[in-house]
C-alpha cells in the first residue's frame, strides 16, 4: 500500500511594524507556492493615498503579478488586507458600497491688496484627508478625478467694508472660470466676510483657482483669513 | 480598521523570489513613503520537499506488520 504524498506547509512571518515596502525573500533550496497572505498596511504617515499591494517579483526584479484590492487606502487610514488565490469564496472582494466622502481644509497667509490690485493665495494644507497637489500652491489640483465640492472663504482685516468697495472672488476651472464667479459688493455696512461655493467635476488637468480682485479704488485692503474647503465624493 | 481581500496568483516562487508588501500611488505607480506595514505574512506549500524534516514526504511503502 502506498501513502498519500504530503506536501509540508511553509510560513513566511515577520511580527512587529516595518516600513514598506517589505520583502520576503524565497530562501535556497525551497520552492514555495503561497496559499494566503495577509498584512496590515498602516497609512498615518503616508506621504499620500495609497493601494495596499502584494508584488512578486522574479531574480532581476521583473514583476511577476502584482495584487492589491478595489479600493485605494487614504493617507492617514489603517487597512487590513487578506491575499488569496481566486478561487472559492476567496474570489470575492469587497467593494465600498454607497458614495464616500472625503474633505481637505487649505489656508493661506493674508493678503494685503493695493487699489484695484489681484491677489491669488498660495494654499497650505492644514486638516483632513490631502486631496488636492500643492505642487503650484497657487494653483492646486485634484490628486483623483472625481465630483468636487469646493468652498472659498475671505474676511477682510478691517471691517466695516468700505463705501464704494467690490471684491470678486473666483473659483473653477481653468476653462469654465466665468462659471464661478461671486461678487462681493460692499456698501458701508458691517459685513466682513465673504465666501463662494462651487460643485463640479474636477480633473486631475484641473486648477482650483482663487483670486481676488481689490476694485476698491480708493484704497488698499488686507484680505484675511483664507480657507479653502474641499469635499470629494466619489 | 478595514478589512479587504484581493485576490492574487498562487504561482511557484524560488531561490532569488520575492514576496513584496508595498504601498504604491494609484496613479503614478511609485512608492508611496510614510506607509508601515504590521505582522506580515504569507503561508504557502513548500514544493521542494526541503522546508522540514519531521514532515511526511512520501512516496513510501508501508510494510504490513505481522497479523496475528
Amino acid at each position: 500500500m502506498s501513502s498519500t504524498a504530503t506536501v509540508p506547509p511553509y510560513l513566511f512571518e515577520a511580527p512587529g511594524t516595518h516600513d514598506a515596502p517589505f520583502t520576503f525573500a524565497v530562501p535556497a533550496s525551497l520552492e514555495v507556492m503561497p496559499y494566503t497572505a495577509h498584512a496590515t498596511f498602516d497609512g498615518t504617515g503616508a506621504s499620500g493615498d495609497f493601494r495596499p499591494c502584494l508584488t512578486f517579483y522574479g531574480v532581476d526584479g521583473v514583476v511577476l503579478g502584482r495584487y492589491f484590492p478595489a479600493n485605494v487606502v487614504k493617507q492617514g487610514d489603517v487597512q487590513e488586507v487578506t491575499y488569496t488565490p481566486p478561487f472559492g469564496t476567496a474570489a470575492v472582494s469587497e467593494t465600498p458600497s454607497g458614495f464616500t466622502a472625503t474633505y481637505e481644509v487649505l489656508t493661506a497667509s493674508p493678503i494685503a491688496l493695493t487699489a484695484t490690485g489681484i491677489g491669488i493665495p498660495s494654499w497650505v494644507h492644514s486638516s483632513g484627508t490631502s486631496l488636492l497637489d500643492l505642487t503650484t500652491p497657487t494653483a492646486p489640483v485634484p490628486k483623483v478625478d472625481g465630483i468636487y465640492l469646493a468652498e472659498f472663504y475671505v474676511a477682510i482685516s478691517t471691517p466695516p467694508v468700505p463705501p464704494g468697495f467690490l471684491a470678486e472672488l473666483l473659483l473653477g476651472q481653468s476653462t469654465i472660470q466665468a462659471a464661478l464667479v461671486a461678487t462681493w459688493a460692499g456698501s458701508g455696512g458691517s459685513a466682513c466676510a465673504n465666501s463662494v461655493t462651487a460643485v463640479d467635476h474636477f480633473a486631475v488637468t484641473d486648477t482650483f483657482e482663487c483670486v481676488i480682485f481689490n476694485y476698491n479704488s480708493a484704497g488698499s485692503e488686507t484680505f484675511t483669513n483664507l480657507h479653502l474647503y474641499v469635499v470629494r465624493v466619489a | 480598521m478595514s478589512q479587504q481581500q484581493s485576490t492574487m496568483a498562487s504561482l511557484p516562487l524560488i531561490y532569488g523570489y520575492t514576496a513584496v508588501f508595498e504601498a504604491i500611488d494609484a496613479d503614478s505607480g511609485a512608492a508611496v513613503t510614510g506607509v508601515t506595514i504590521i505582522d506580515p505574512s504569507v503561508y504557502g506549500i513548500d514544493l521542494s520537499g526541503t522546508a522540514g524534516d519531521d514532515q511526511l514526504s512520501g512516496p513510501f511503502m508501508l510494510v504490513p506488520g505481522p497479523n496475528t
